[in-house]
């Protein structure tokens, strides 16, 4: 189910009142809940998912207490290296099956010995990555004894599966999401209602900036080989937006959503475009993988501690990694060395964490030097964003080349001019929203400074006219990240 | 809670009122050519695209309705047949559009899917959840409906153009006979891209066609295919361009009324390239029922 369909319209709705009205006090009932709408939500797209999603909850559940009475340090990691098996292994036949065949297929090609595997037709389930990454979590921390193991299969499967950051995220870690679903929720108005009005903004970064963005970008992308290297950079630009309002859109539904049923998810983006470097761009990026990737997998490599060389291979294995979370394609792979590189200077040179509150804070206009470093910041990343784009490397880097040519000044000679200024336009009022609001948790926050009421309805009316008018005009269409 | 629920009340409320004033706006503008359902009297019918919509209701009086609407694909007119069989109707003759754009897949993209949905039945939904949605919540919720939204839209743009310039006179060069020669070439042109951008016919459309053809055949319907005047412009630009509907027909047995010439000199009979004005329209007319 998509959050920016109709069926979401109803669904939210009933499942709210059924949660506060029906059993209030009794936390059981609620989890159950929980589980029952979320089991719903996600078999939606397909009932098939439900028996991973089970699976992969009955596993980390049972390891979860295999470990609880064990004290073992061999046996415990023998049941951790099993609950990673299990799930990597899933995530492995689901999503990188059918590149792992073709790459070894084509290495064998390239020693001149034809070999035959077959490549499997699978569907990738939806937000697969997700929440296997979520019950990983879990076994870690139960592994390191940093959370005691729940002996609620209810709660568990309520965590694992809560329908608010099911397929997108924010990849909650059980230390922080478990024992919530543990305590009594108590209705609280203002968290309750400044969720609806993060979902507000999540709908207008989604519908407006991002569906509008990528009707364009797409339209340039997958007629790459027509367009000068000005259109394929403006192409470039609306999927930079597109990726950001869609990914970060979806974030702001799902925290928002989670705040009406008593629950908080954790930040997810921080305005990462208004990032100085690279290394506060990743502080600020997809929090939740970030973070996620820097405890279970950068600090036990080592981290940014040792030898330059494992400062340098600690970086390139994180970030490679990443890149490849995302998909299993090369163009994802180098979307994550290319990172790695703008990276790996900051660190090398320790100048990685200068950048550590945001910019220009309380204040309206930024210095002349934060804004150019943003600037280059922001260029970098749309850079990089091509190769997360295009479908192949070839494609990427014949787009790079185009982009860094004479044509880059010509004009871009698109199809539909005055739809292509109204995006740019709506872009404009995103980013000025955005940069109002930076200093908060999301961007439309900024109205909670307006003391009048009257004010903030006349912004929350200005928002939904903007979604009623100007949001894509198409068939819904499905936040991107539900394919990683 | 209870502030919360108040503040929700009042924001479905406001919410409610707004979905009522778009939906009488949608039956109005949207819905217009959909509001209307033939009576039991009526044997024959026309099934068309805009073109057949300048023929009105000059059938009447020969026991004929005029089902056409604009924007309709041969899925739309596939349904309003179903739709007639399904209630009983007694249909001895179906007119049916046959014009050389017929099948162009450009109709896959712009049809009145949406609109012709109340013709539609359960069987052709994958679930009853889906008729359900499809059928009376996005009808009932307009502010759902993504094609009303930008219906308002243009409304609303056009109502603030009107207040801001003199948009009227704009509307009235638009009459093909006021146009100079070189802009009715270059409307033929733009209309003639738009409809034959496309190499092959449309698959799912040639399926529905055919489906539509043994329907007929089935039920002993006298299907009589209409290819509707041209103007001159159009004509010119067209040359053998078709996706060949009336030739299917043909193959299948049924006659074929070419009229698609008849106007080529009389450019007064145009609204614009391919469709007939008022006049136009009752000429026409004379020709398909007086002549039967």
């Amino acid at each position: 189910m998509l959050f920016n369909s109709i069926d979401f319209a109803f669904f939210l709705p009933i499942v709210f009142v059924l949660y506060w009205f029906i059993s209030p006090n009794n936390v059981k009932y609620q989890n159950l809940l929980i589980v029952i709408a979320s089991y719903f939500f996600y078999g939606m797209w397909d009932w098939r998912f439900l028996f991973l999603i089970l699976f992969s909850s009955l596993v980390d559940f049972t390891v979860g207490l295999a470990l609880l009475n064990q004290e073992d340090w061999r046996k415990r990691k023998l049941l951790l290296w099993a609950s990673i098996f299990i799930n990597l292994g899933i995530l492995g036949v689901f999503k990188y099956y059918n590149f792992f065949v073709q790459n070894f297929v084509d290495a064998f090609s390239f020693f001149g010995k034809e070999i035959e595997i077959r490549s499997i037709n699978i569907i990738l389930p939806v937000g697969i990555s997700f929440y296997t990454f979520q019950t990983l979590s879990y076994g870690f921390d139960v592994y390191k004894k940093k959370l005691i193991p729940t002996k609620s299969f209810i709660d568990f499967s309520a965590f694992v599966s809560f329908f608010p950051q099911l397929v997108a995220g924010p990849i909650e870690r059980a230390t922080h999401l478990l024992p919530q679903f543990y305590k009594k929720r108590t209705f609280n108005y203002e968290l309750a209602s400044d969720g609806l009005r993060q979902m507000l903004w999540g709908f207008f970064k989604k519908i407006v900036i991002a569906d509008n963005c990528a009707n364009l970008a797409n339209q340039i992308f997958d007629n790459y080989t027509e367009y000068p290297g000005s259109a394929l950079f403006l192409g470039a630009l609306f999927f930079t937006f597109q990726i950001y309002g869609d990914f970060s859109g979806y974030s702001d539904i799902a925290i928002g959503c989670a705040r009406l049923f008593g629950f908080d998810l954790m930040q997810n983006f921080n305005f990462p475009y208004f990032s100085r470097d690279i290394a506060e761009f990743w502080r600020r990026w997809h929090i939740s993988l970030s973070t996620w990737f820097r405890d279970y997998l950068y600090i036990p490599l080592g981290g940014s501690k040792g030898s330059l060389w494992m400062k340098i291979r600690n970086t390139f294995i994180i970030f490679i990694v990443s890149g490849f979370w995302h998909g299993a394609n090369w163009t994802f792979i180098t979307w994550g060395a290319l990172n790695a590189l703008y990276f790996l200077p900051l660190l090398l040179t320790q100048r990685n964490r200068i950048n550590l509150d945001g910019i220009a804070q309380g204040k309206l206009i930024p210095k002349f030097k934060d804004f150019i470093a943003m600037l280059f910041t922001f260029i970098l990343t749309v850079i990089a964003w091509i190769f997360f784009r295009s479908q192949s490397m070839h494609q990427a880097i014949e787009i790079l080349n185009r982009i860094f040519s004479a044509s880059l000044f010509s004009n871009p000679q698109l199809m539909d001019v005055r739809h292509t200024y109204l995006v740019m336009f709506l872009i404009l009022v995103f980013i000025v929203f955005e940069w109002l609001g930076r200093e908060g948790k999301y961007g439309f926050s900024f109205v909670m400074k307006l003391k009048q009421k009257w004010m903030r309805w006349v912004f929350y009316c200005f928002l939904l006219l903007i979604i009623y008018l100007y949001g894509y005009q198409g068939e819904a269409i499905e936040f991107i990240y539900f394919q990683f | 809670m209870r502030k919360f629920l108040l503040n929700i009340i009042v924001f479905t409320l406001v919410l409610v009122a707004f979905n009522i004033a778009i939906f009488f706006v949608a039956q109005l503008v949207y819905y217009k050519e959909y509001r209307f359902k033939p009576t039991r009297k009526f044997k024959s019918f026309i099934l068309s695209d805009s073109h057949g919509k300048c023929l009105k209701n000059y059938g009447e009086p020969f026991l004929i309705y005029n089902f056409s609407a604009g924007s309709e694909s041969v899925l739309d007119m596939n349904r309003k047949l179903k739709y007639l069989i399904a209630n009983d109707f007694e249909i001895e003759t179906i007119y049916f559009s046959v014009d050389d754009h017929i099948l162009s897949p450009h109709r896959i993209k712009y049809s009145n899917l949406d609109r012709s949905i109340y013709y539609s039945n359960v069987s052709e939904f994958k679930s009853y959840y889906q008729y359900l949605v499809n059928r009376f919540i996005k009808y009932y919720l307009p502010i759902f409906h993504t094609k009303v939204r930008l219906v308002i839209k243009s409304l609303l743009i056009l109502k603030v153009k009107s207040l801001l310039f003199d948009v009227k006179d704009e509307f009235k060069t638009k009459e093909w006979i006021y146009l100079l020669d070189s802009d009715r070439k270059k409307q033929a042109l733009k209309r003639f891209k738009i409809q034959f951008s496309y190499k092959n016919s449309s698959e799912e459309l040639t399926a529905s066609f055919l489906e539509i053809i043994n329907i007929c055949k089935a039920r002993n319907i006298s299907l009589i295919g209409v290819k509707f005047p041209l103007s001159r412009n159009l004509i010119k630009v067209l040359g053998n361009s078709t996706y060949g509907a009336d030739s299917i027909l043909k193959a299948n047995g049924f006659p074929v009324l070419d009229h698609k010439l008849d106007f080529v000199n009389k450019d007064e009979y145009f609204y614009d390239a391919d469709h007939l004005n008022s006049y136009g329209g009752i000429v026409l007319s004379h020709k398909l029922f007086f002549n039967k």
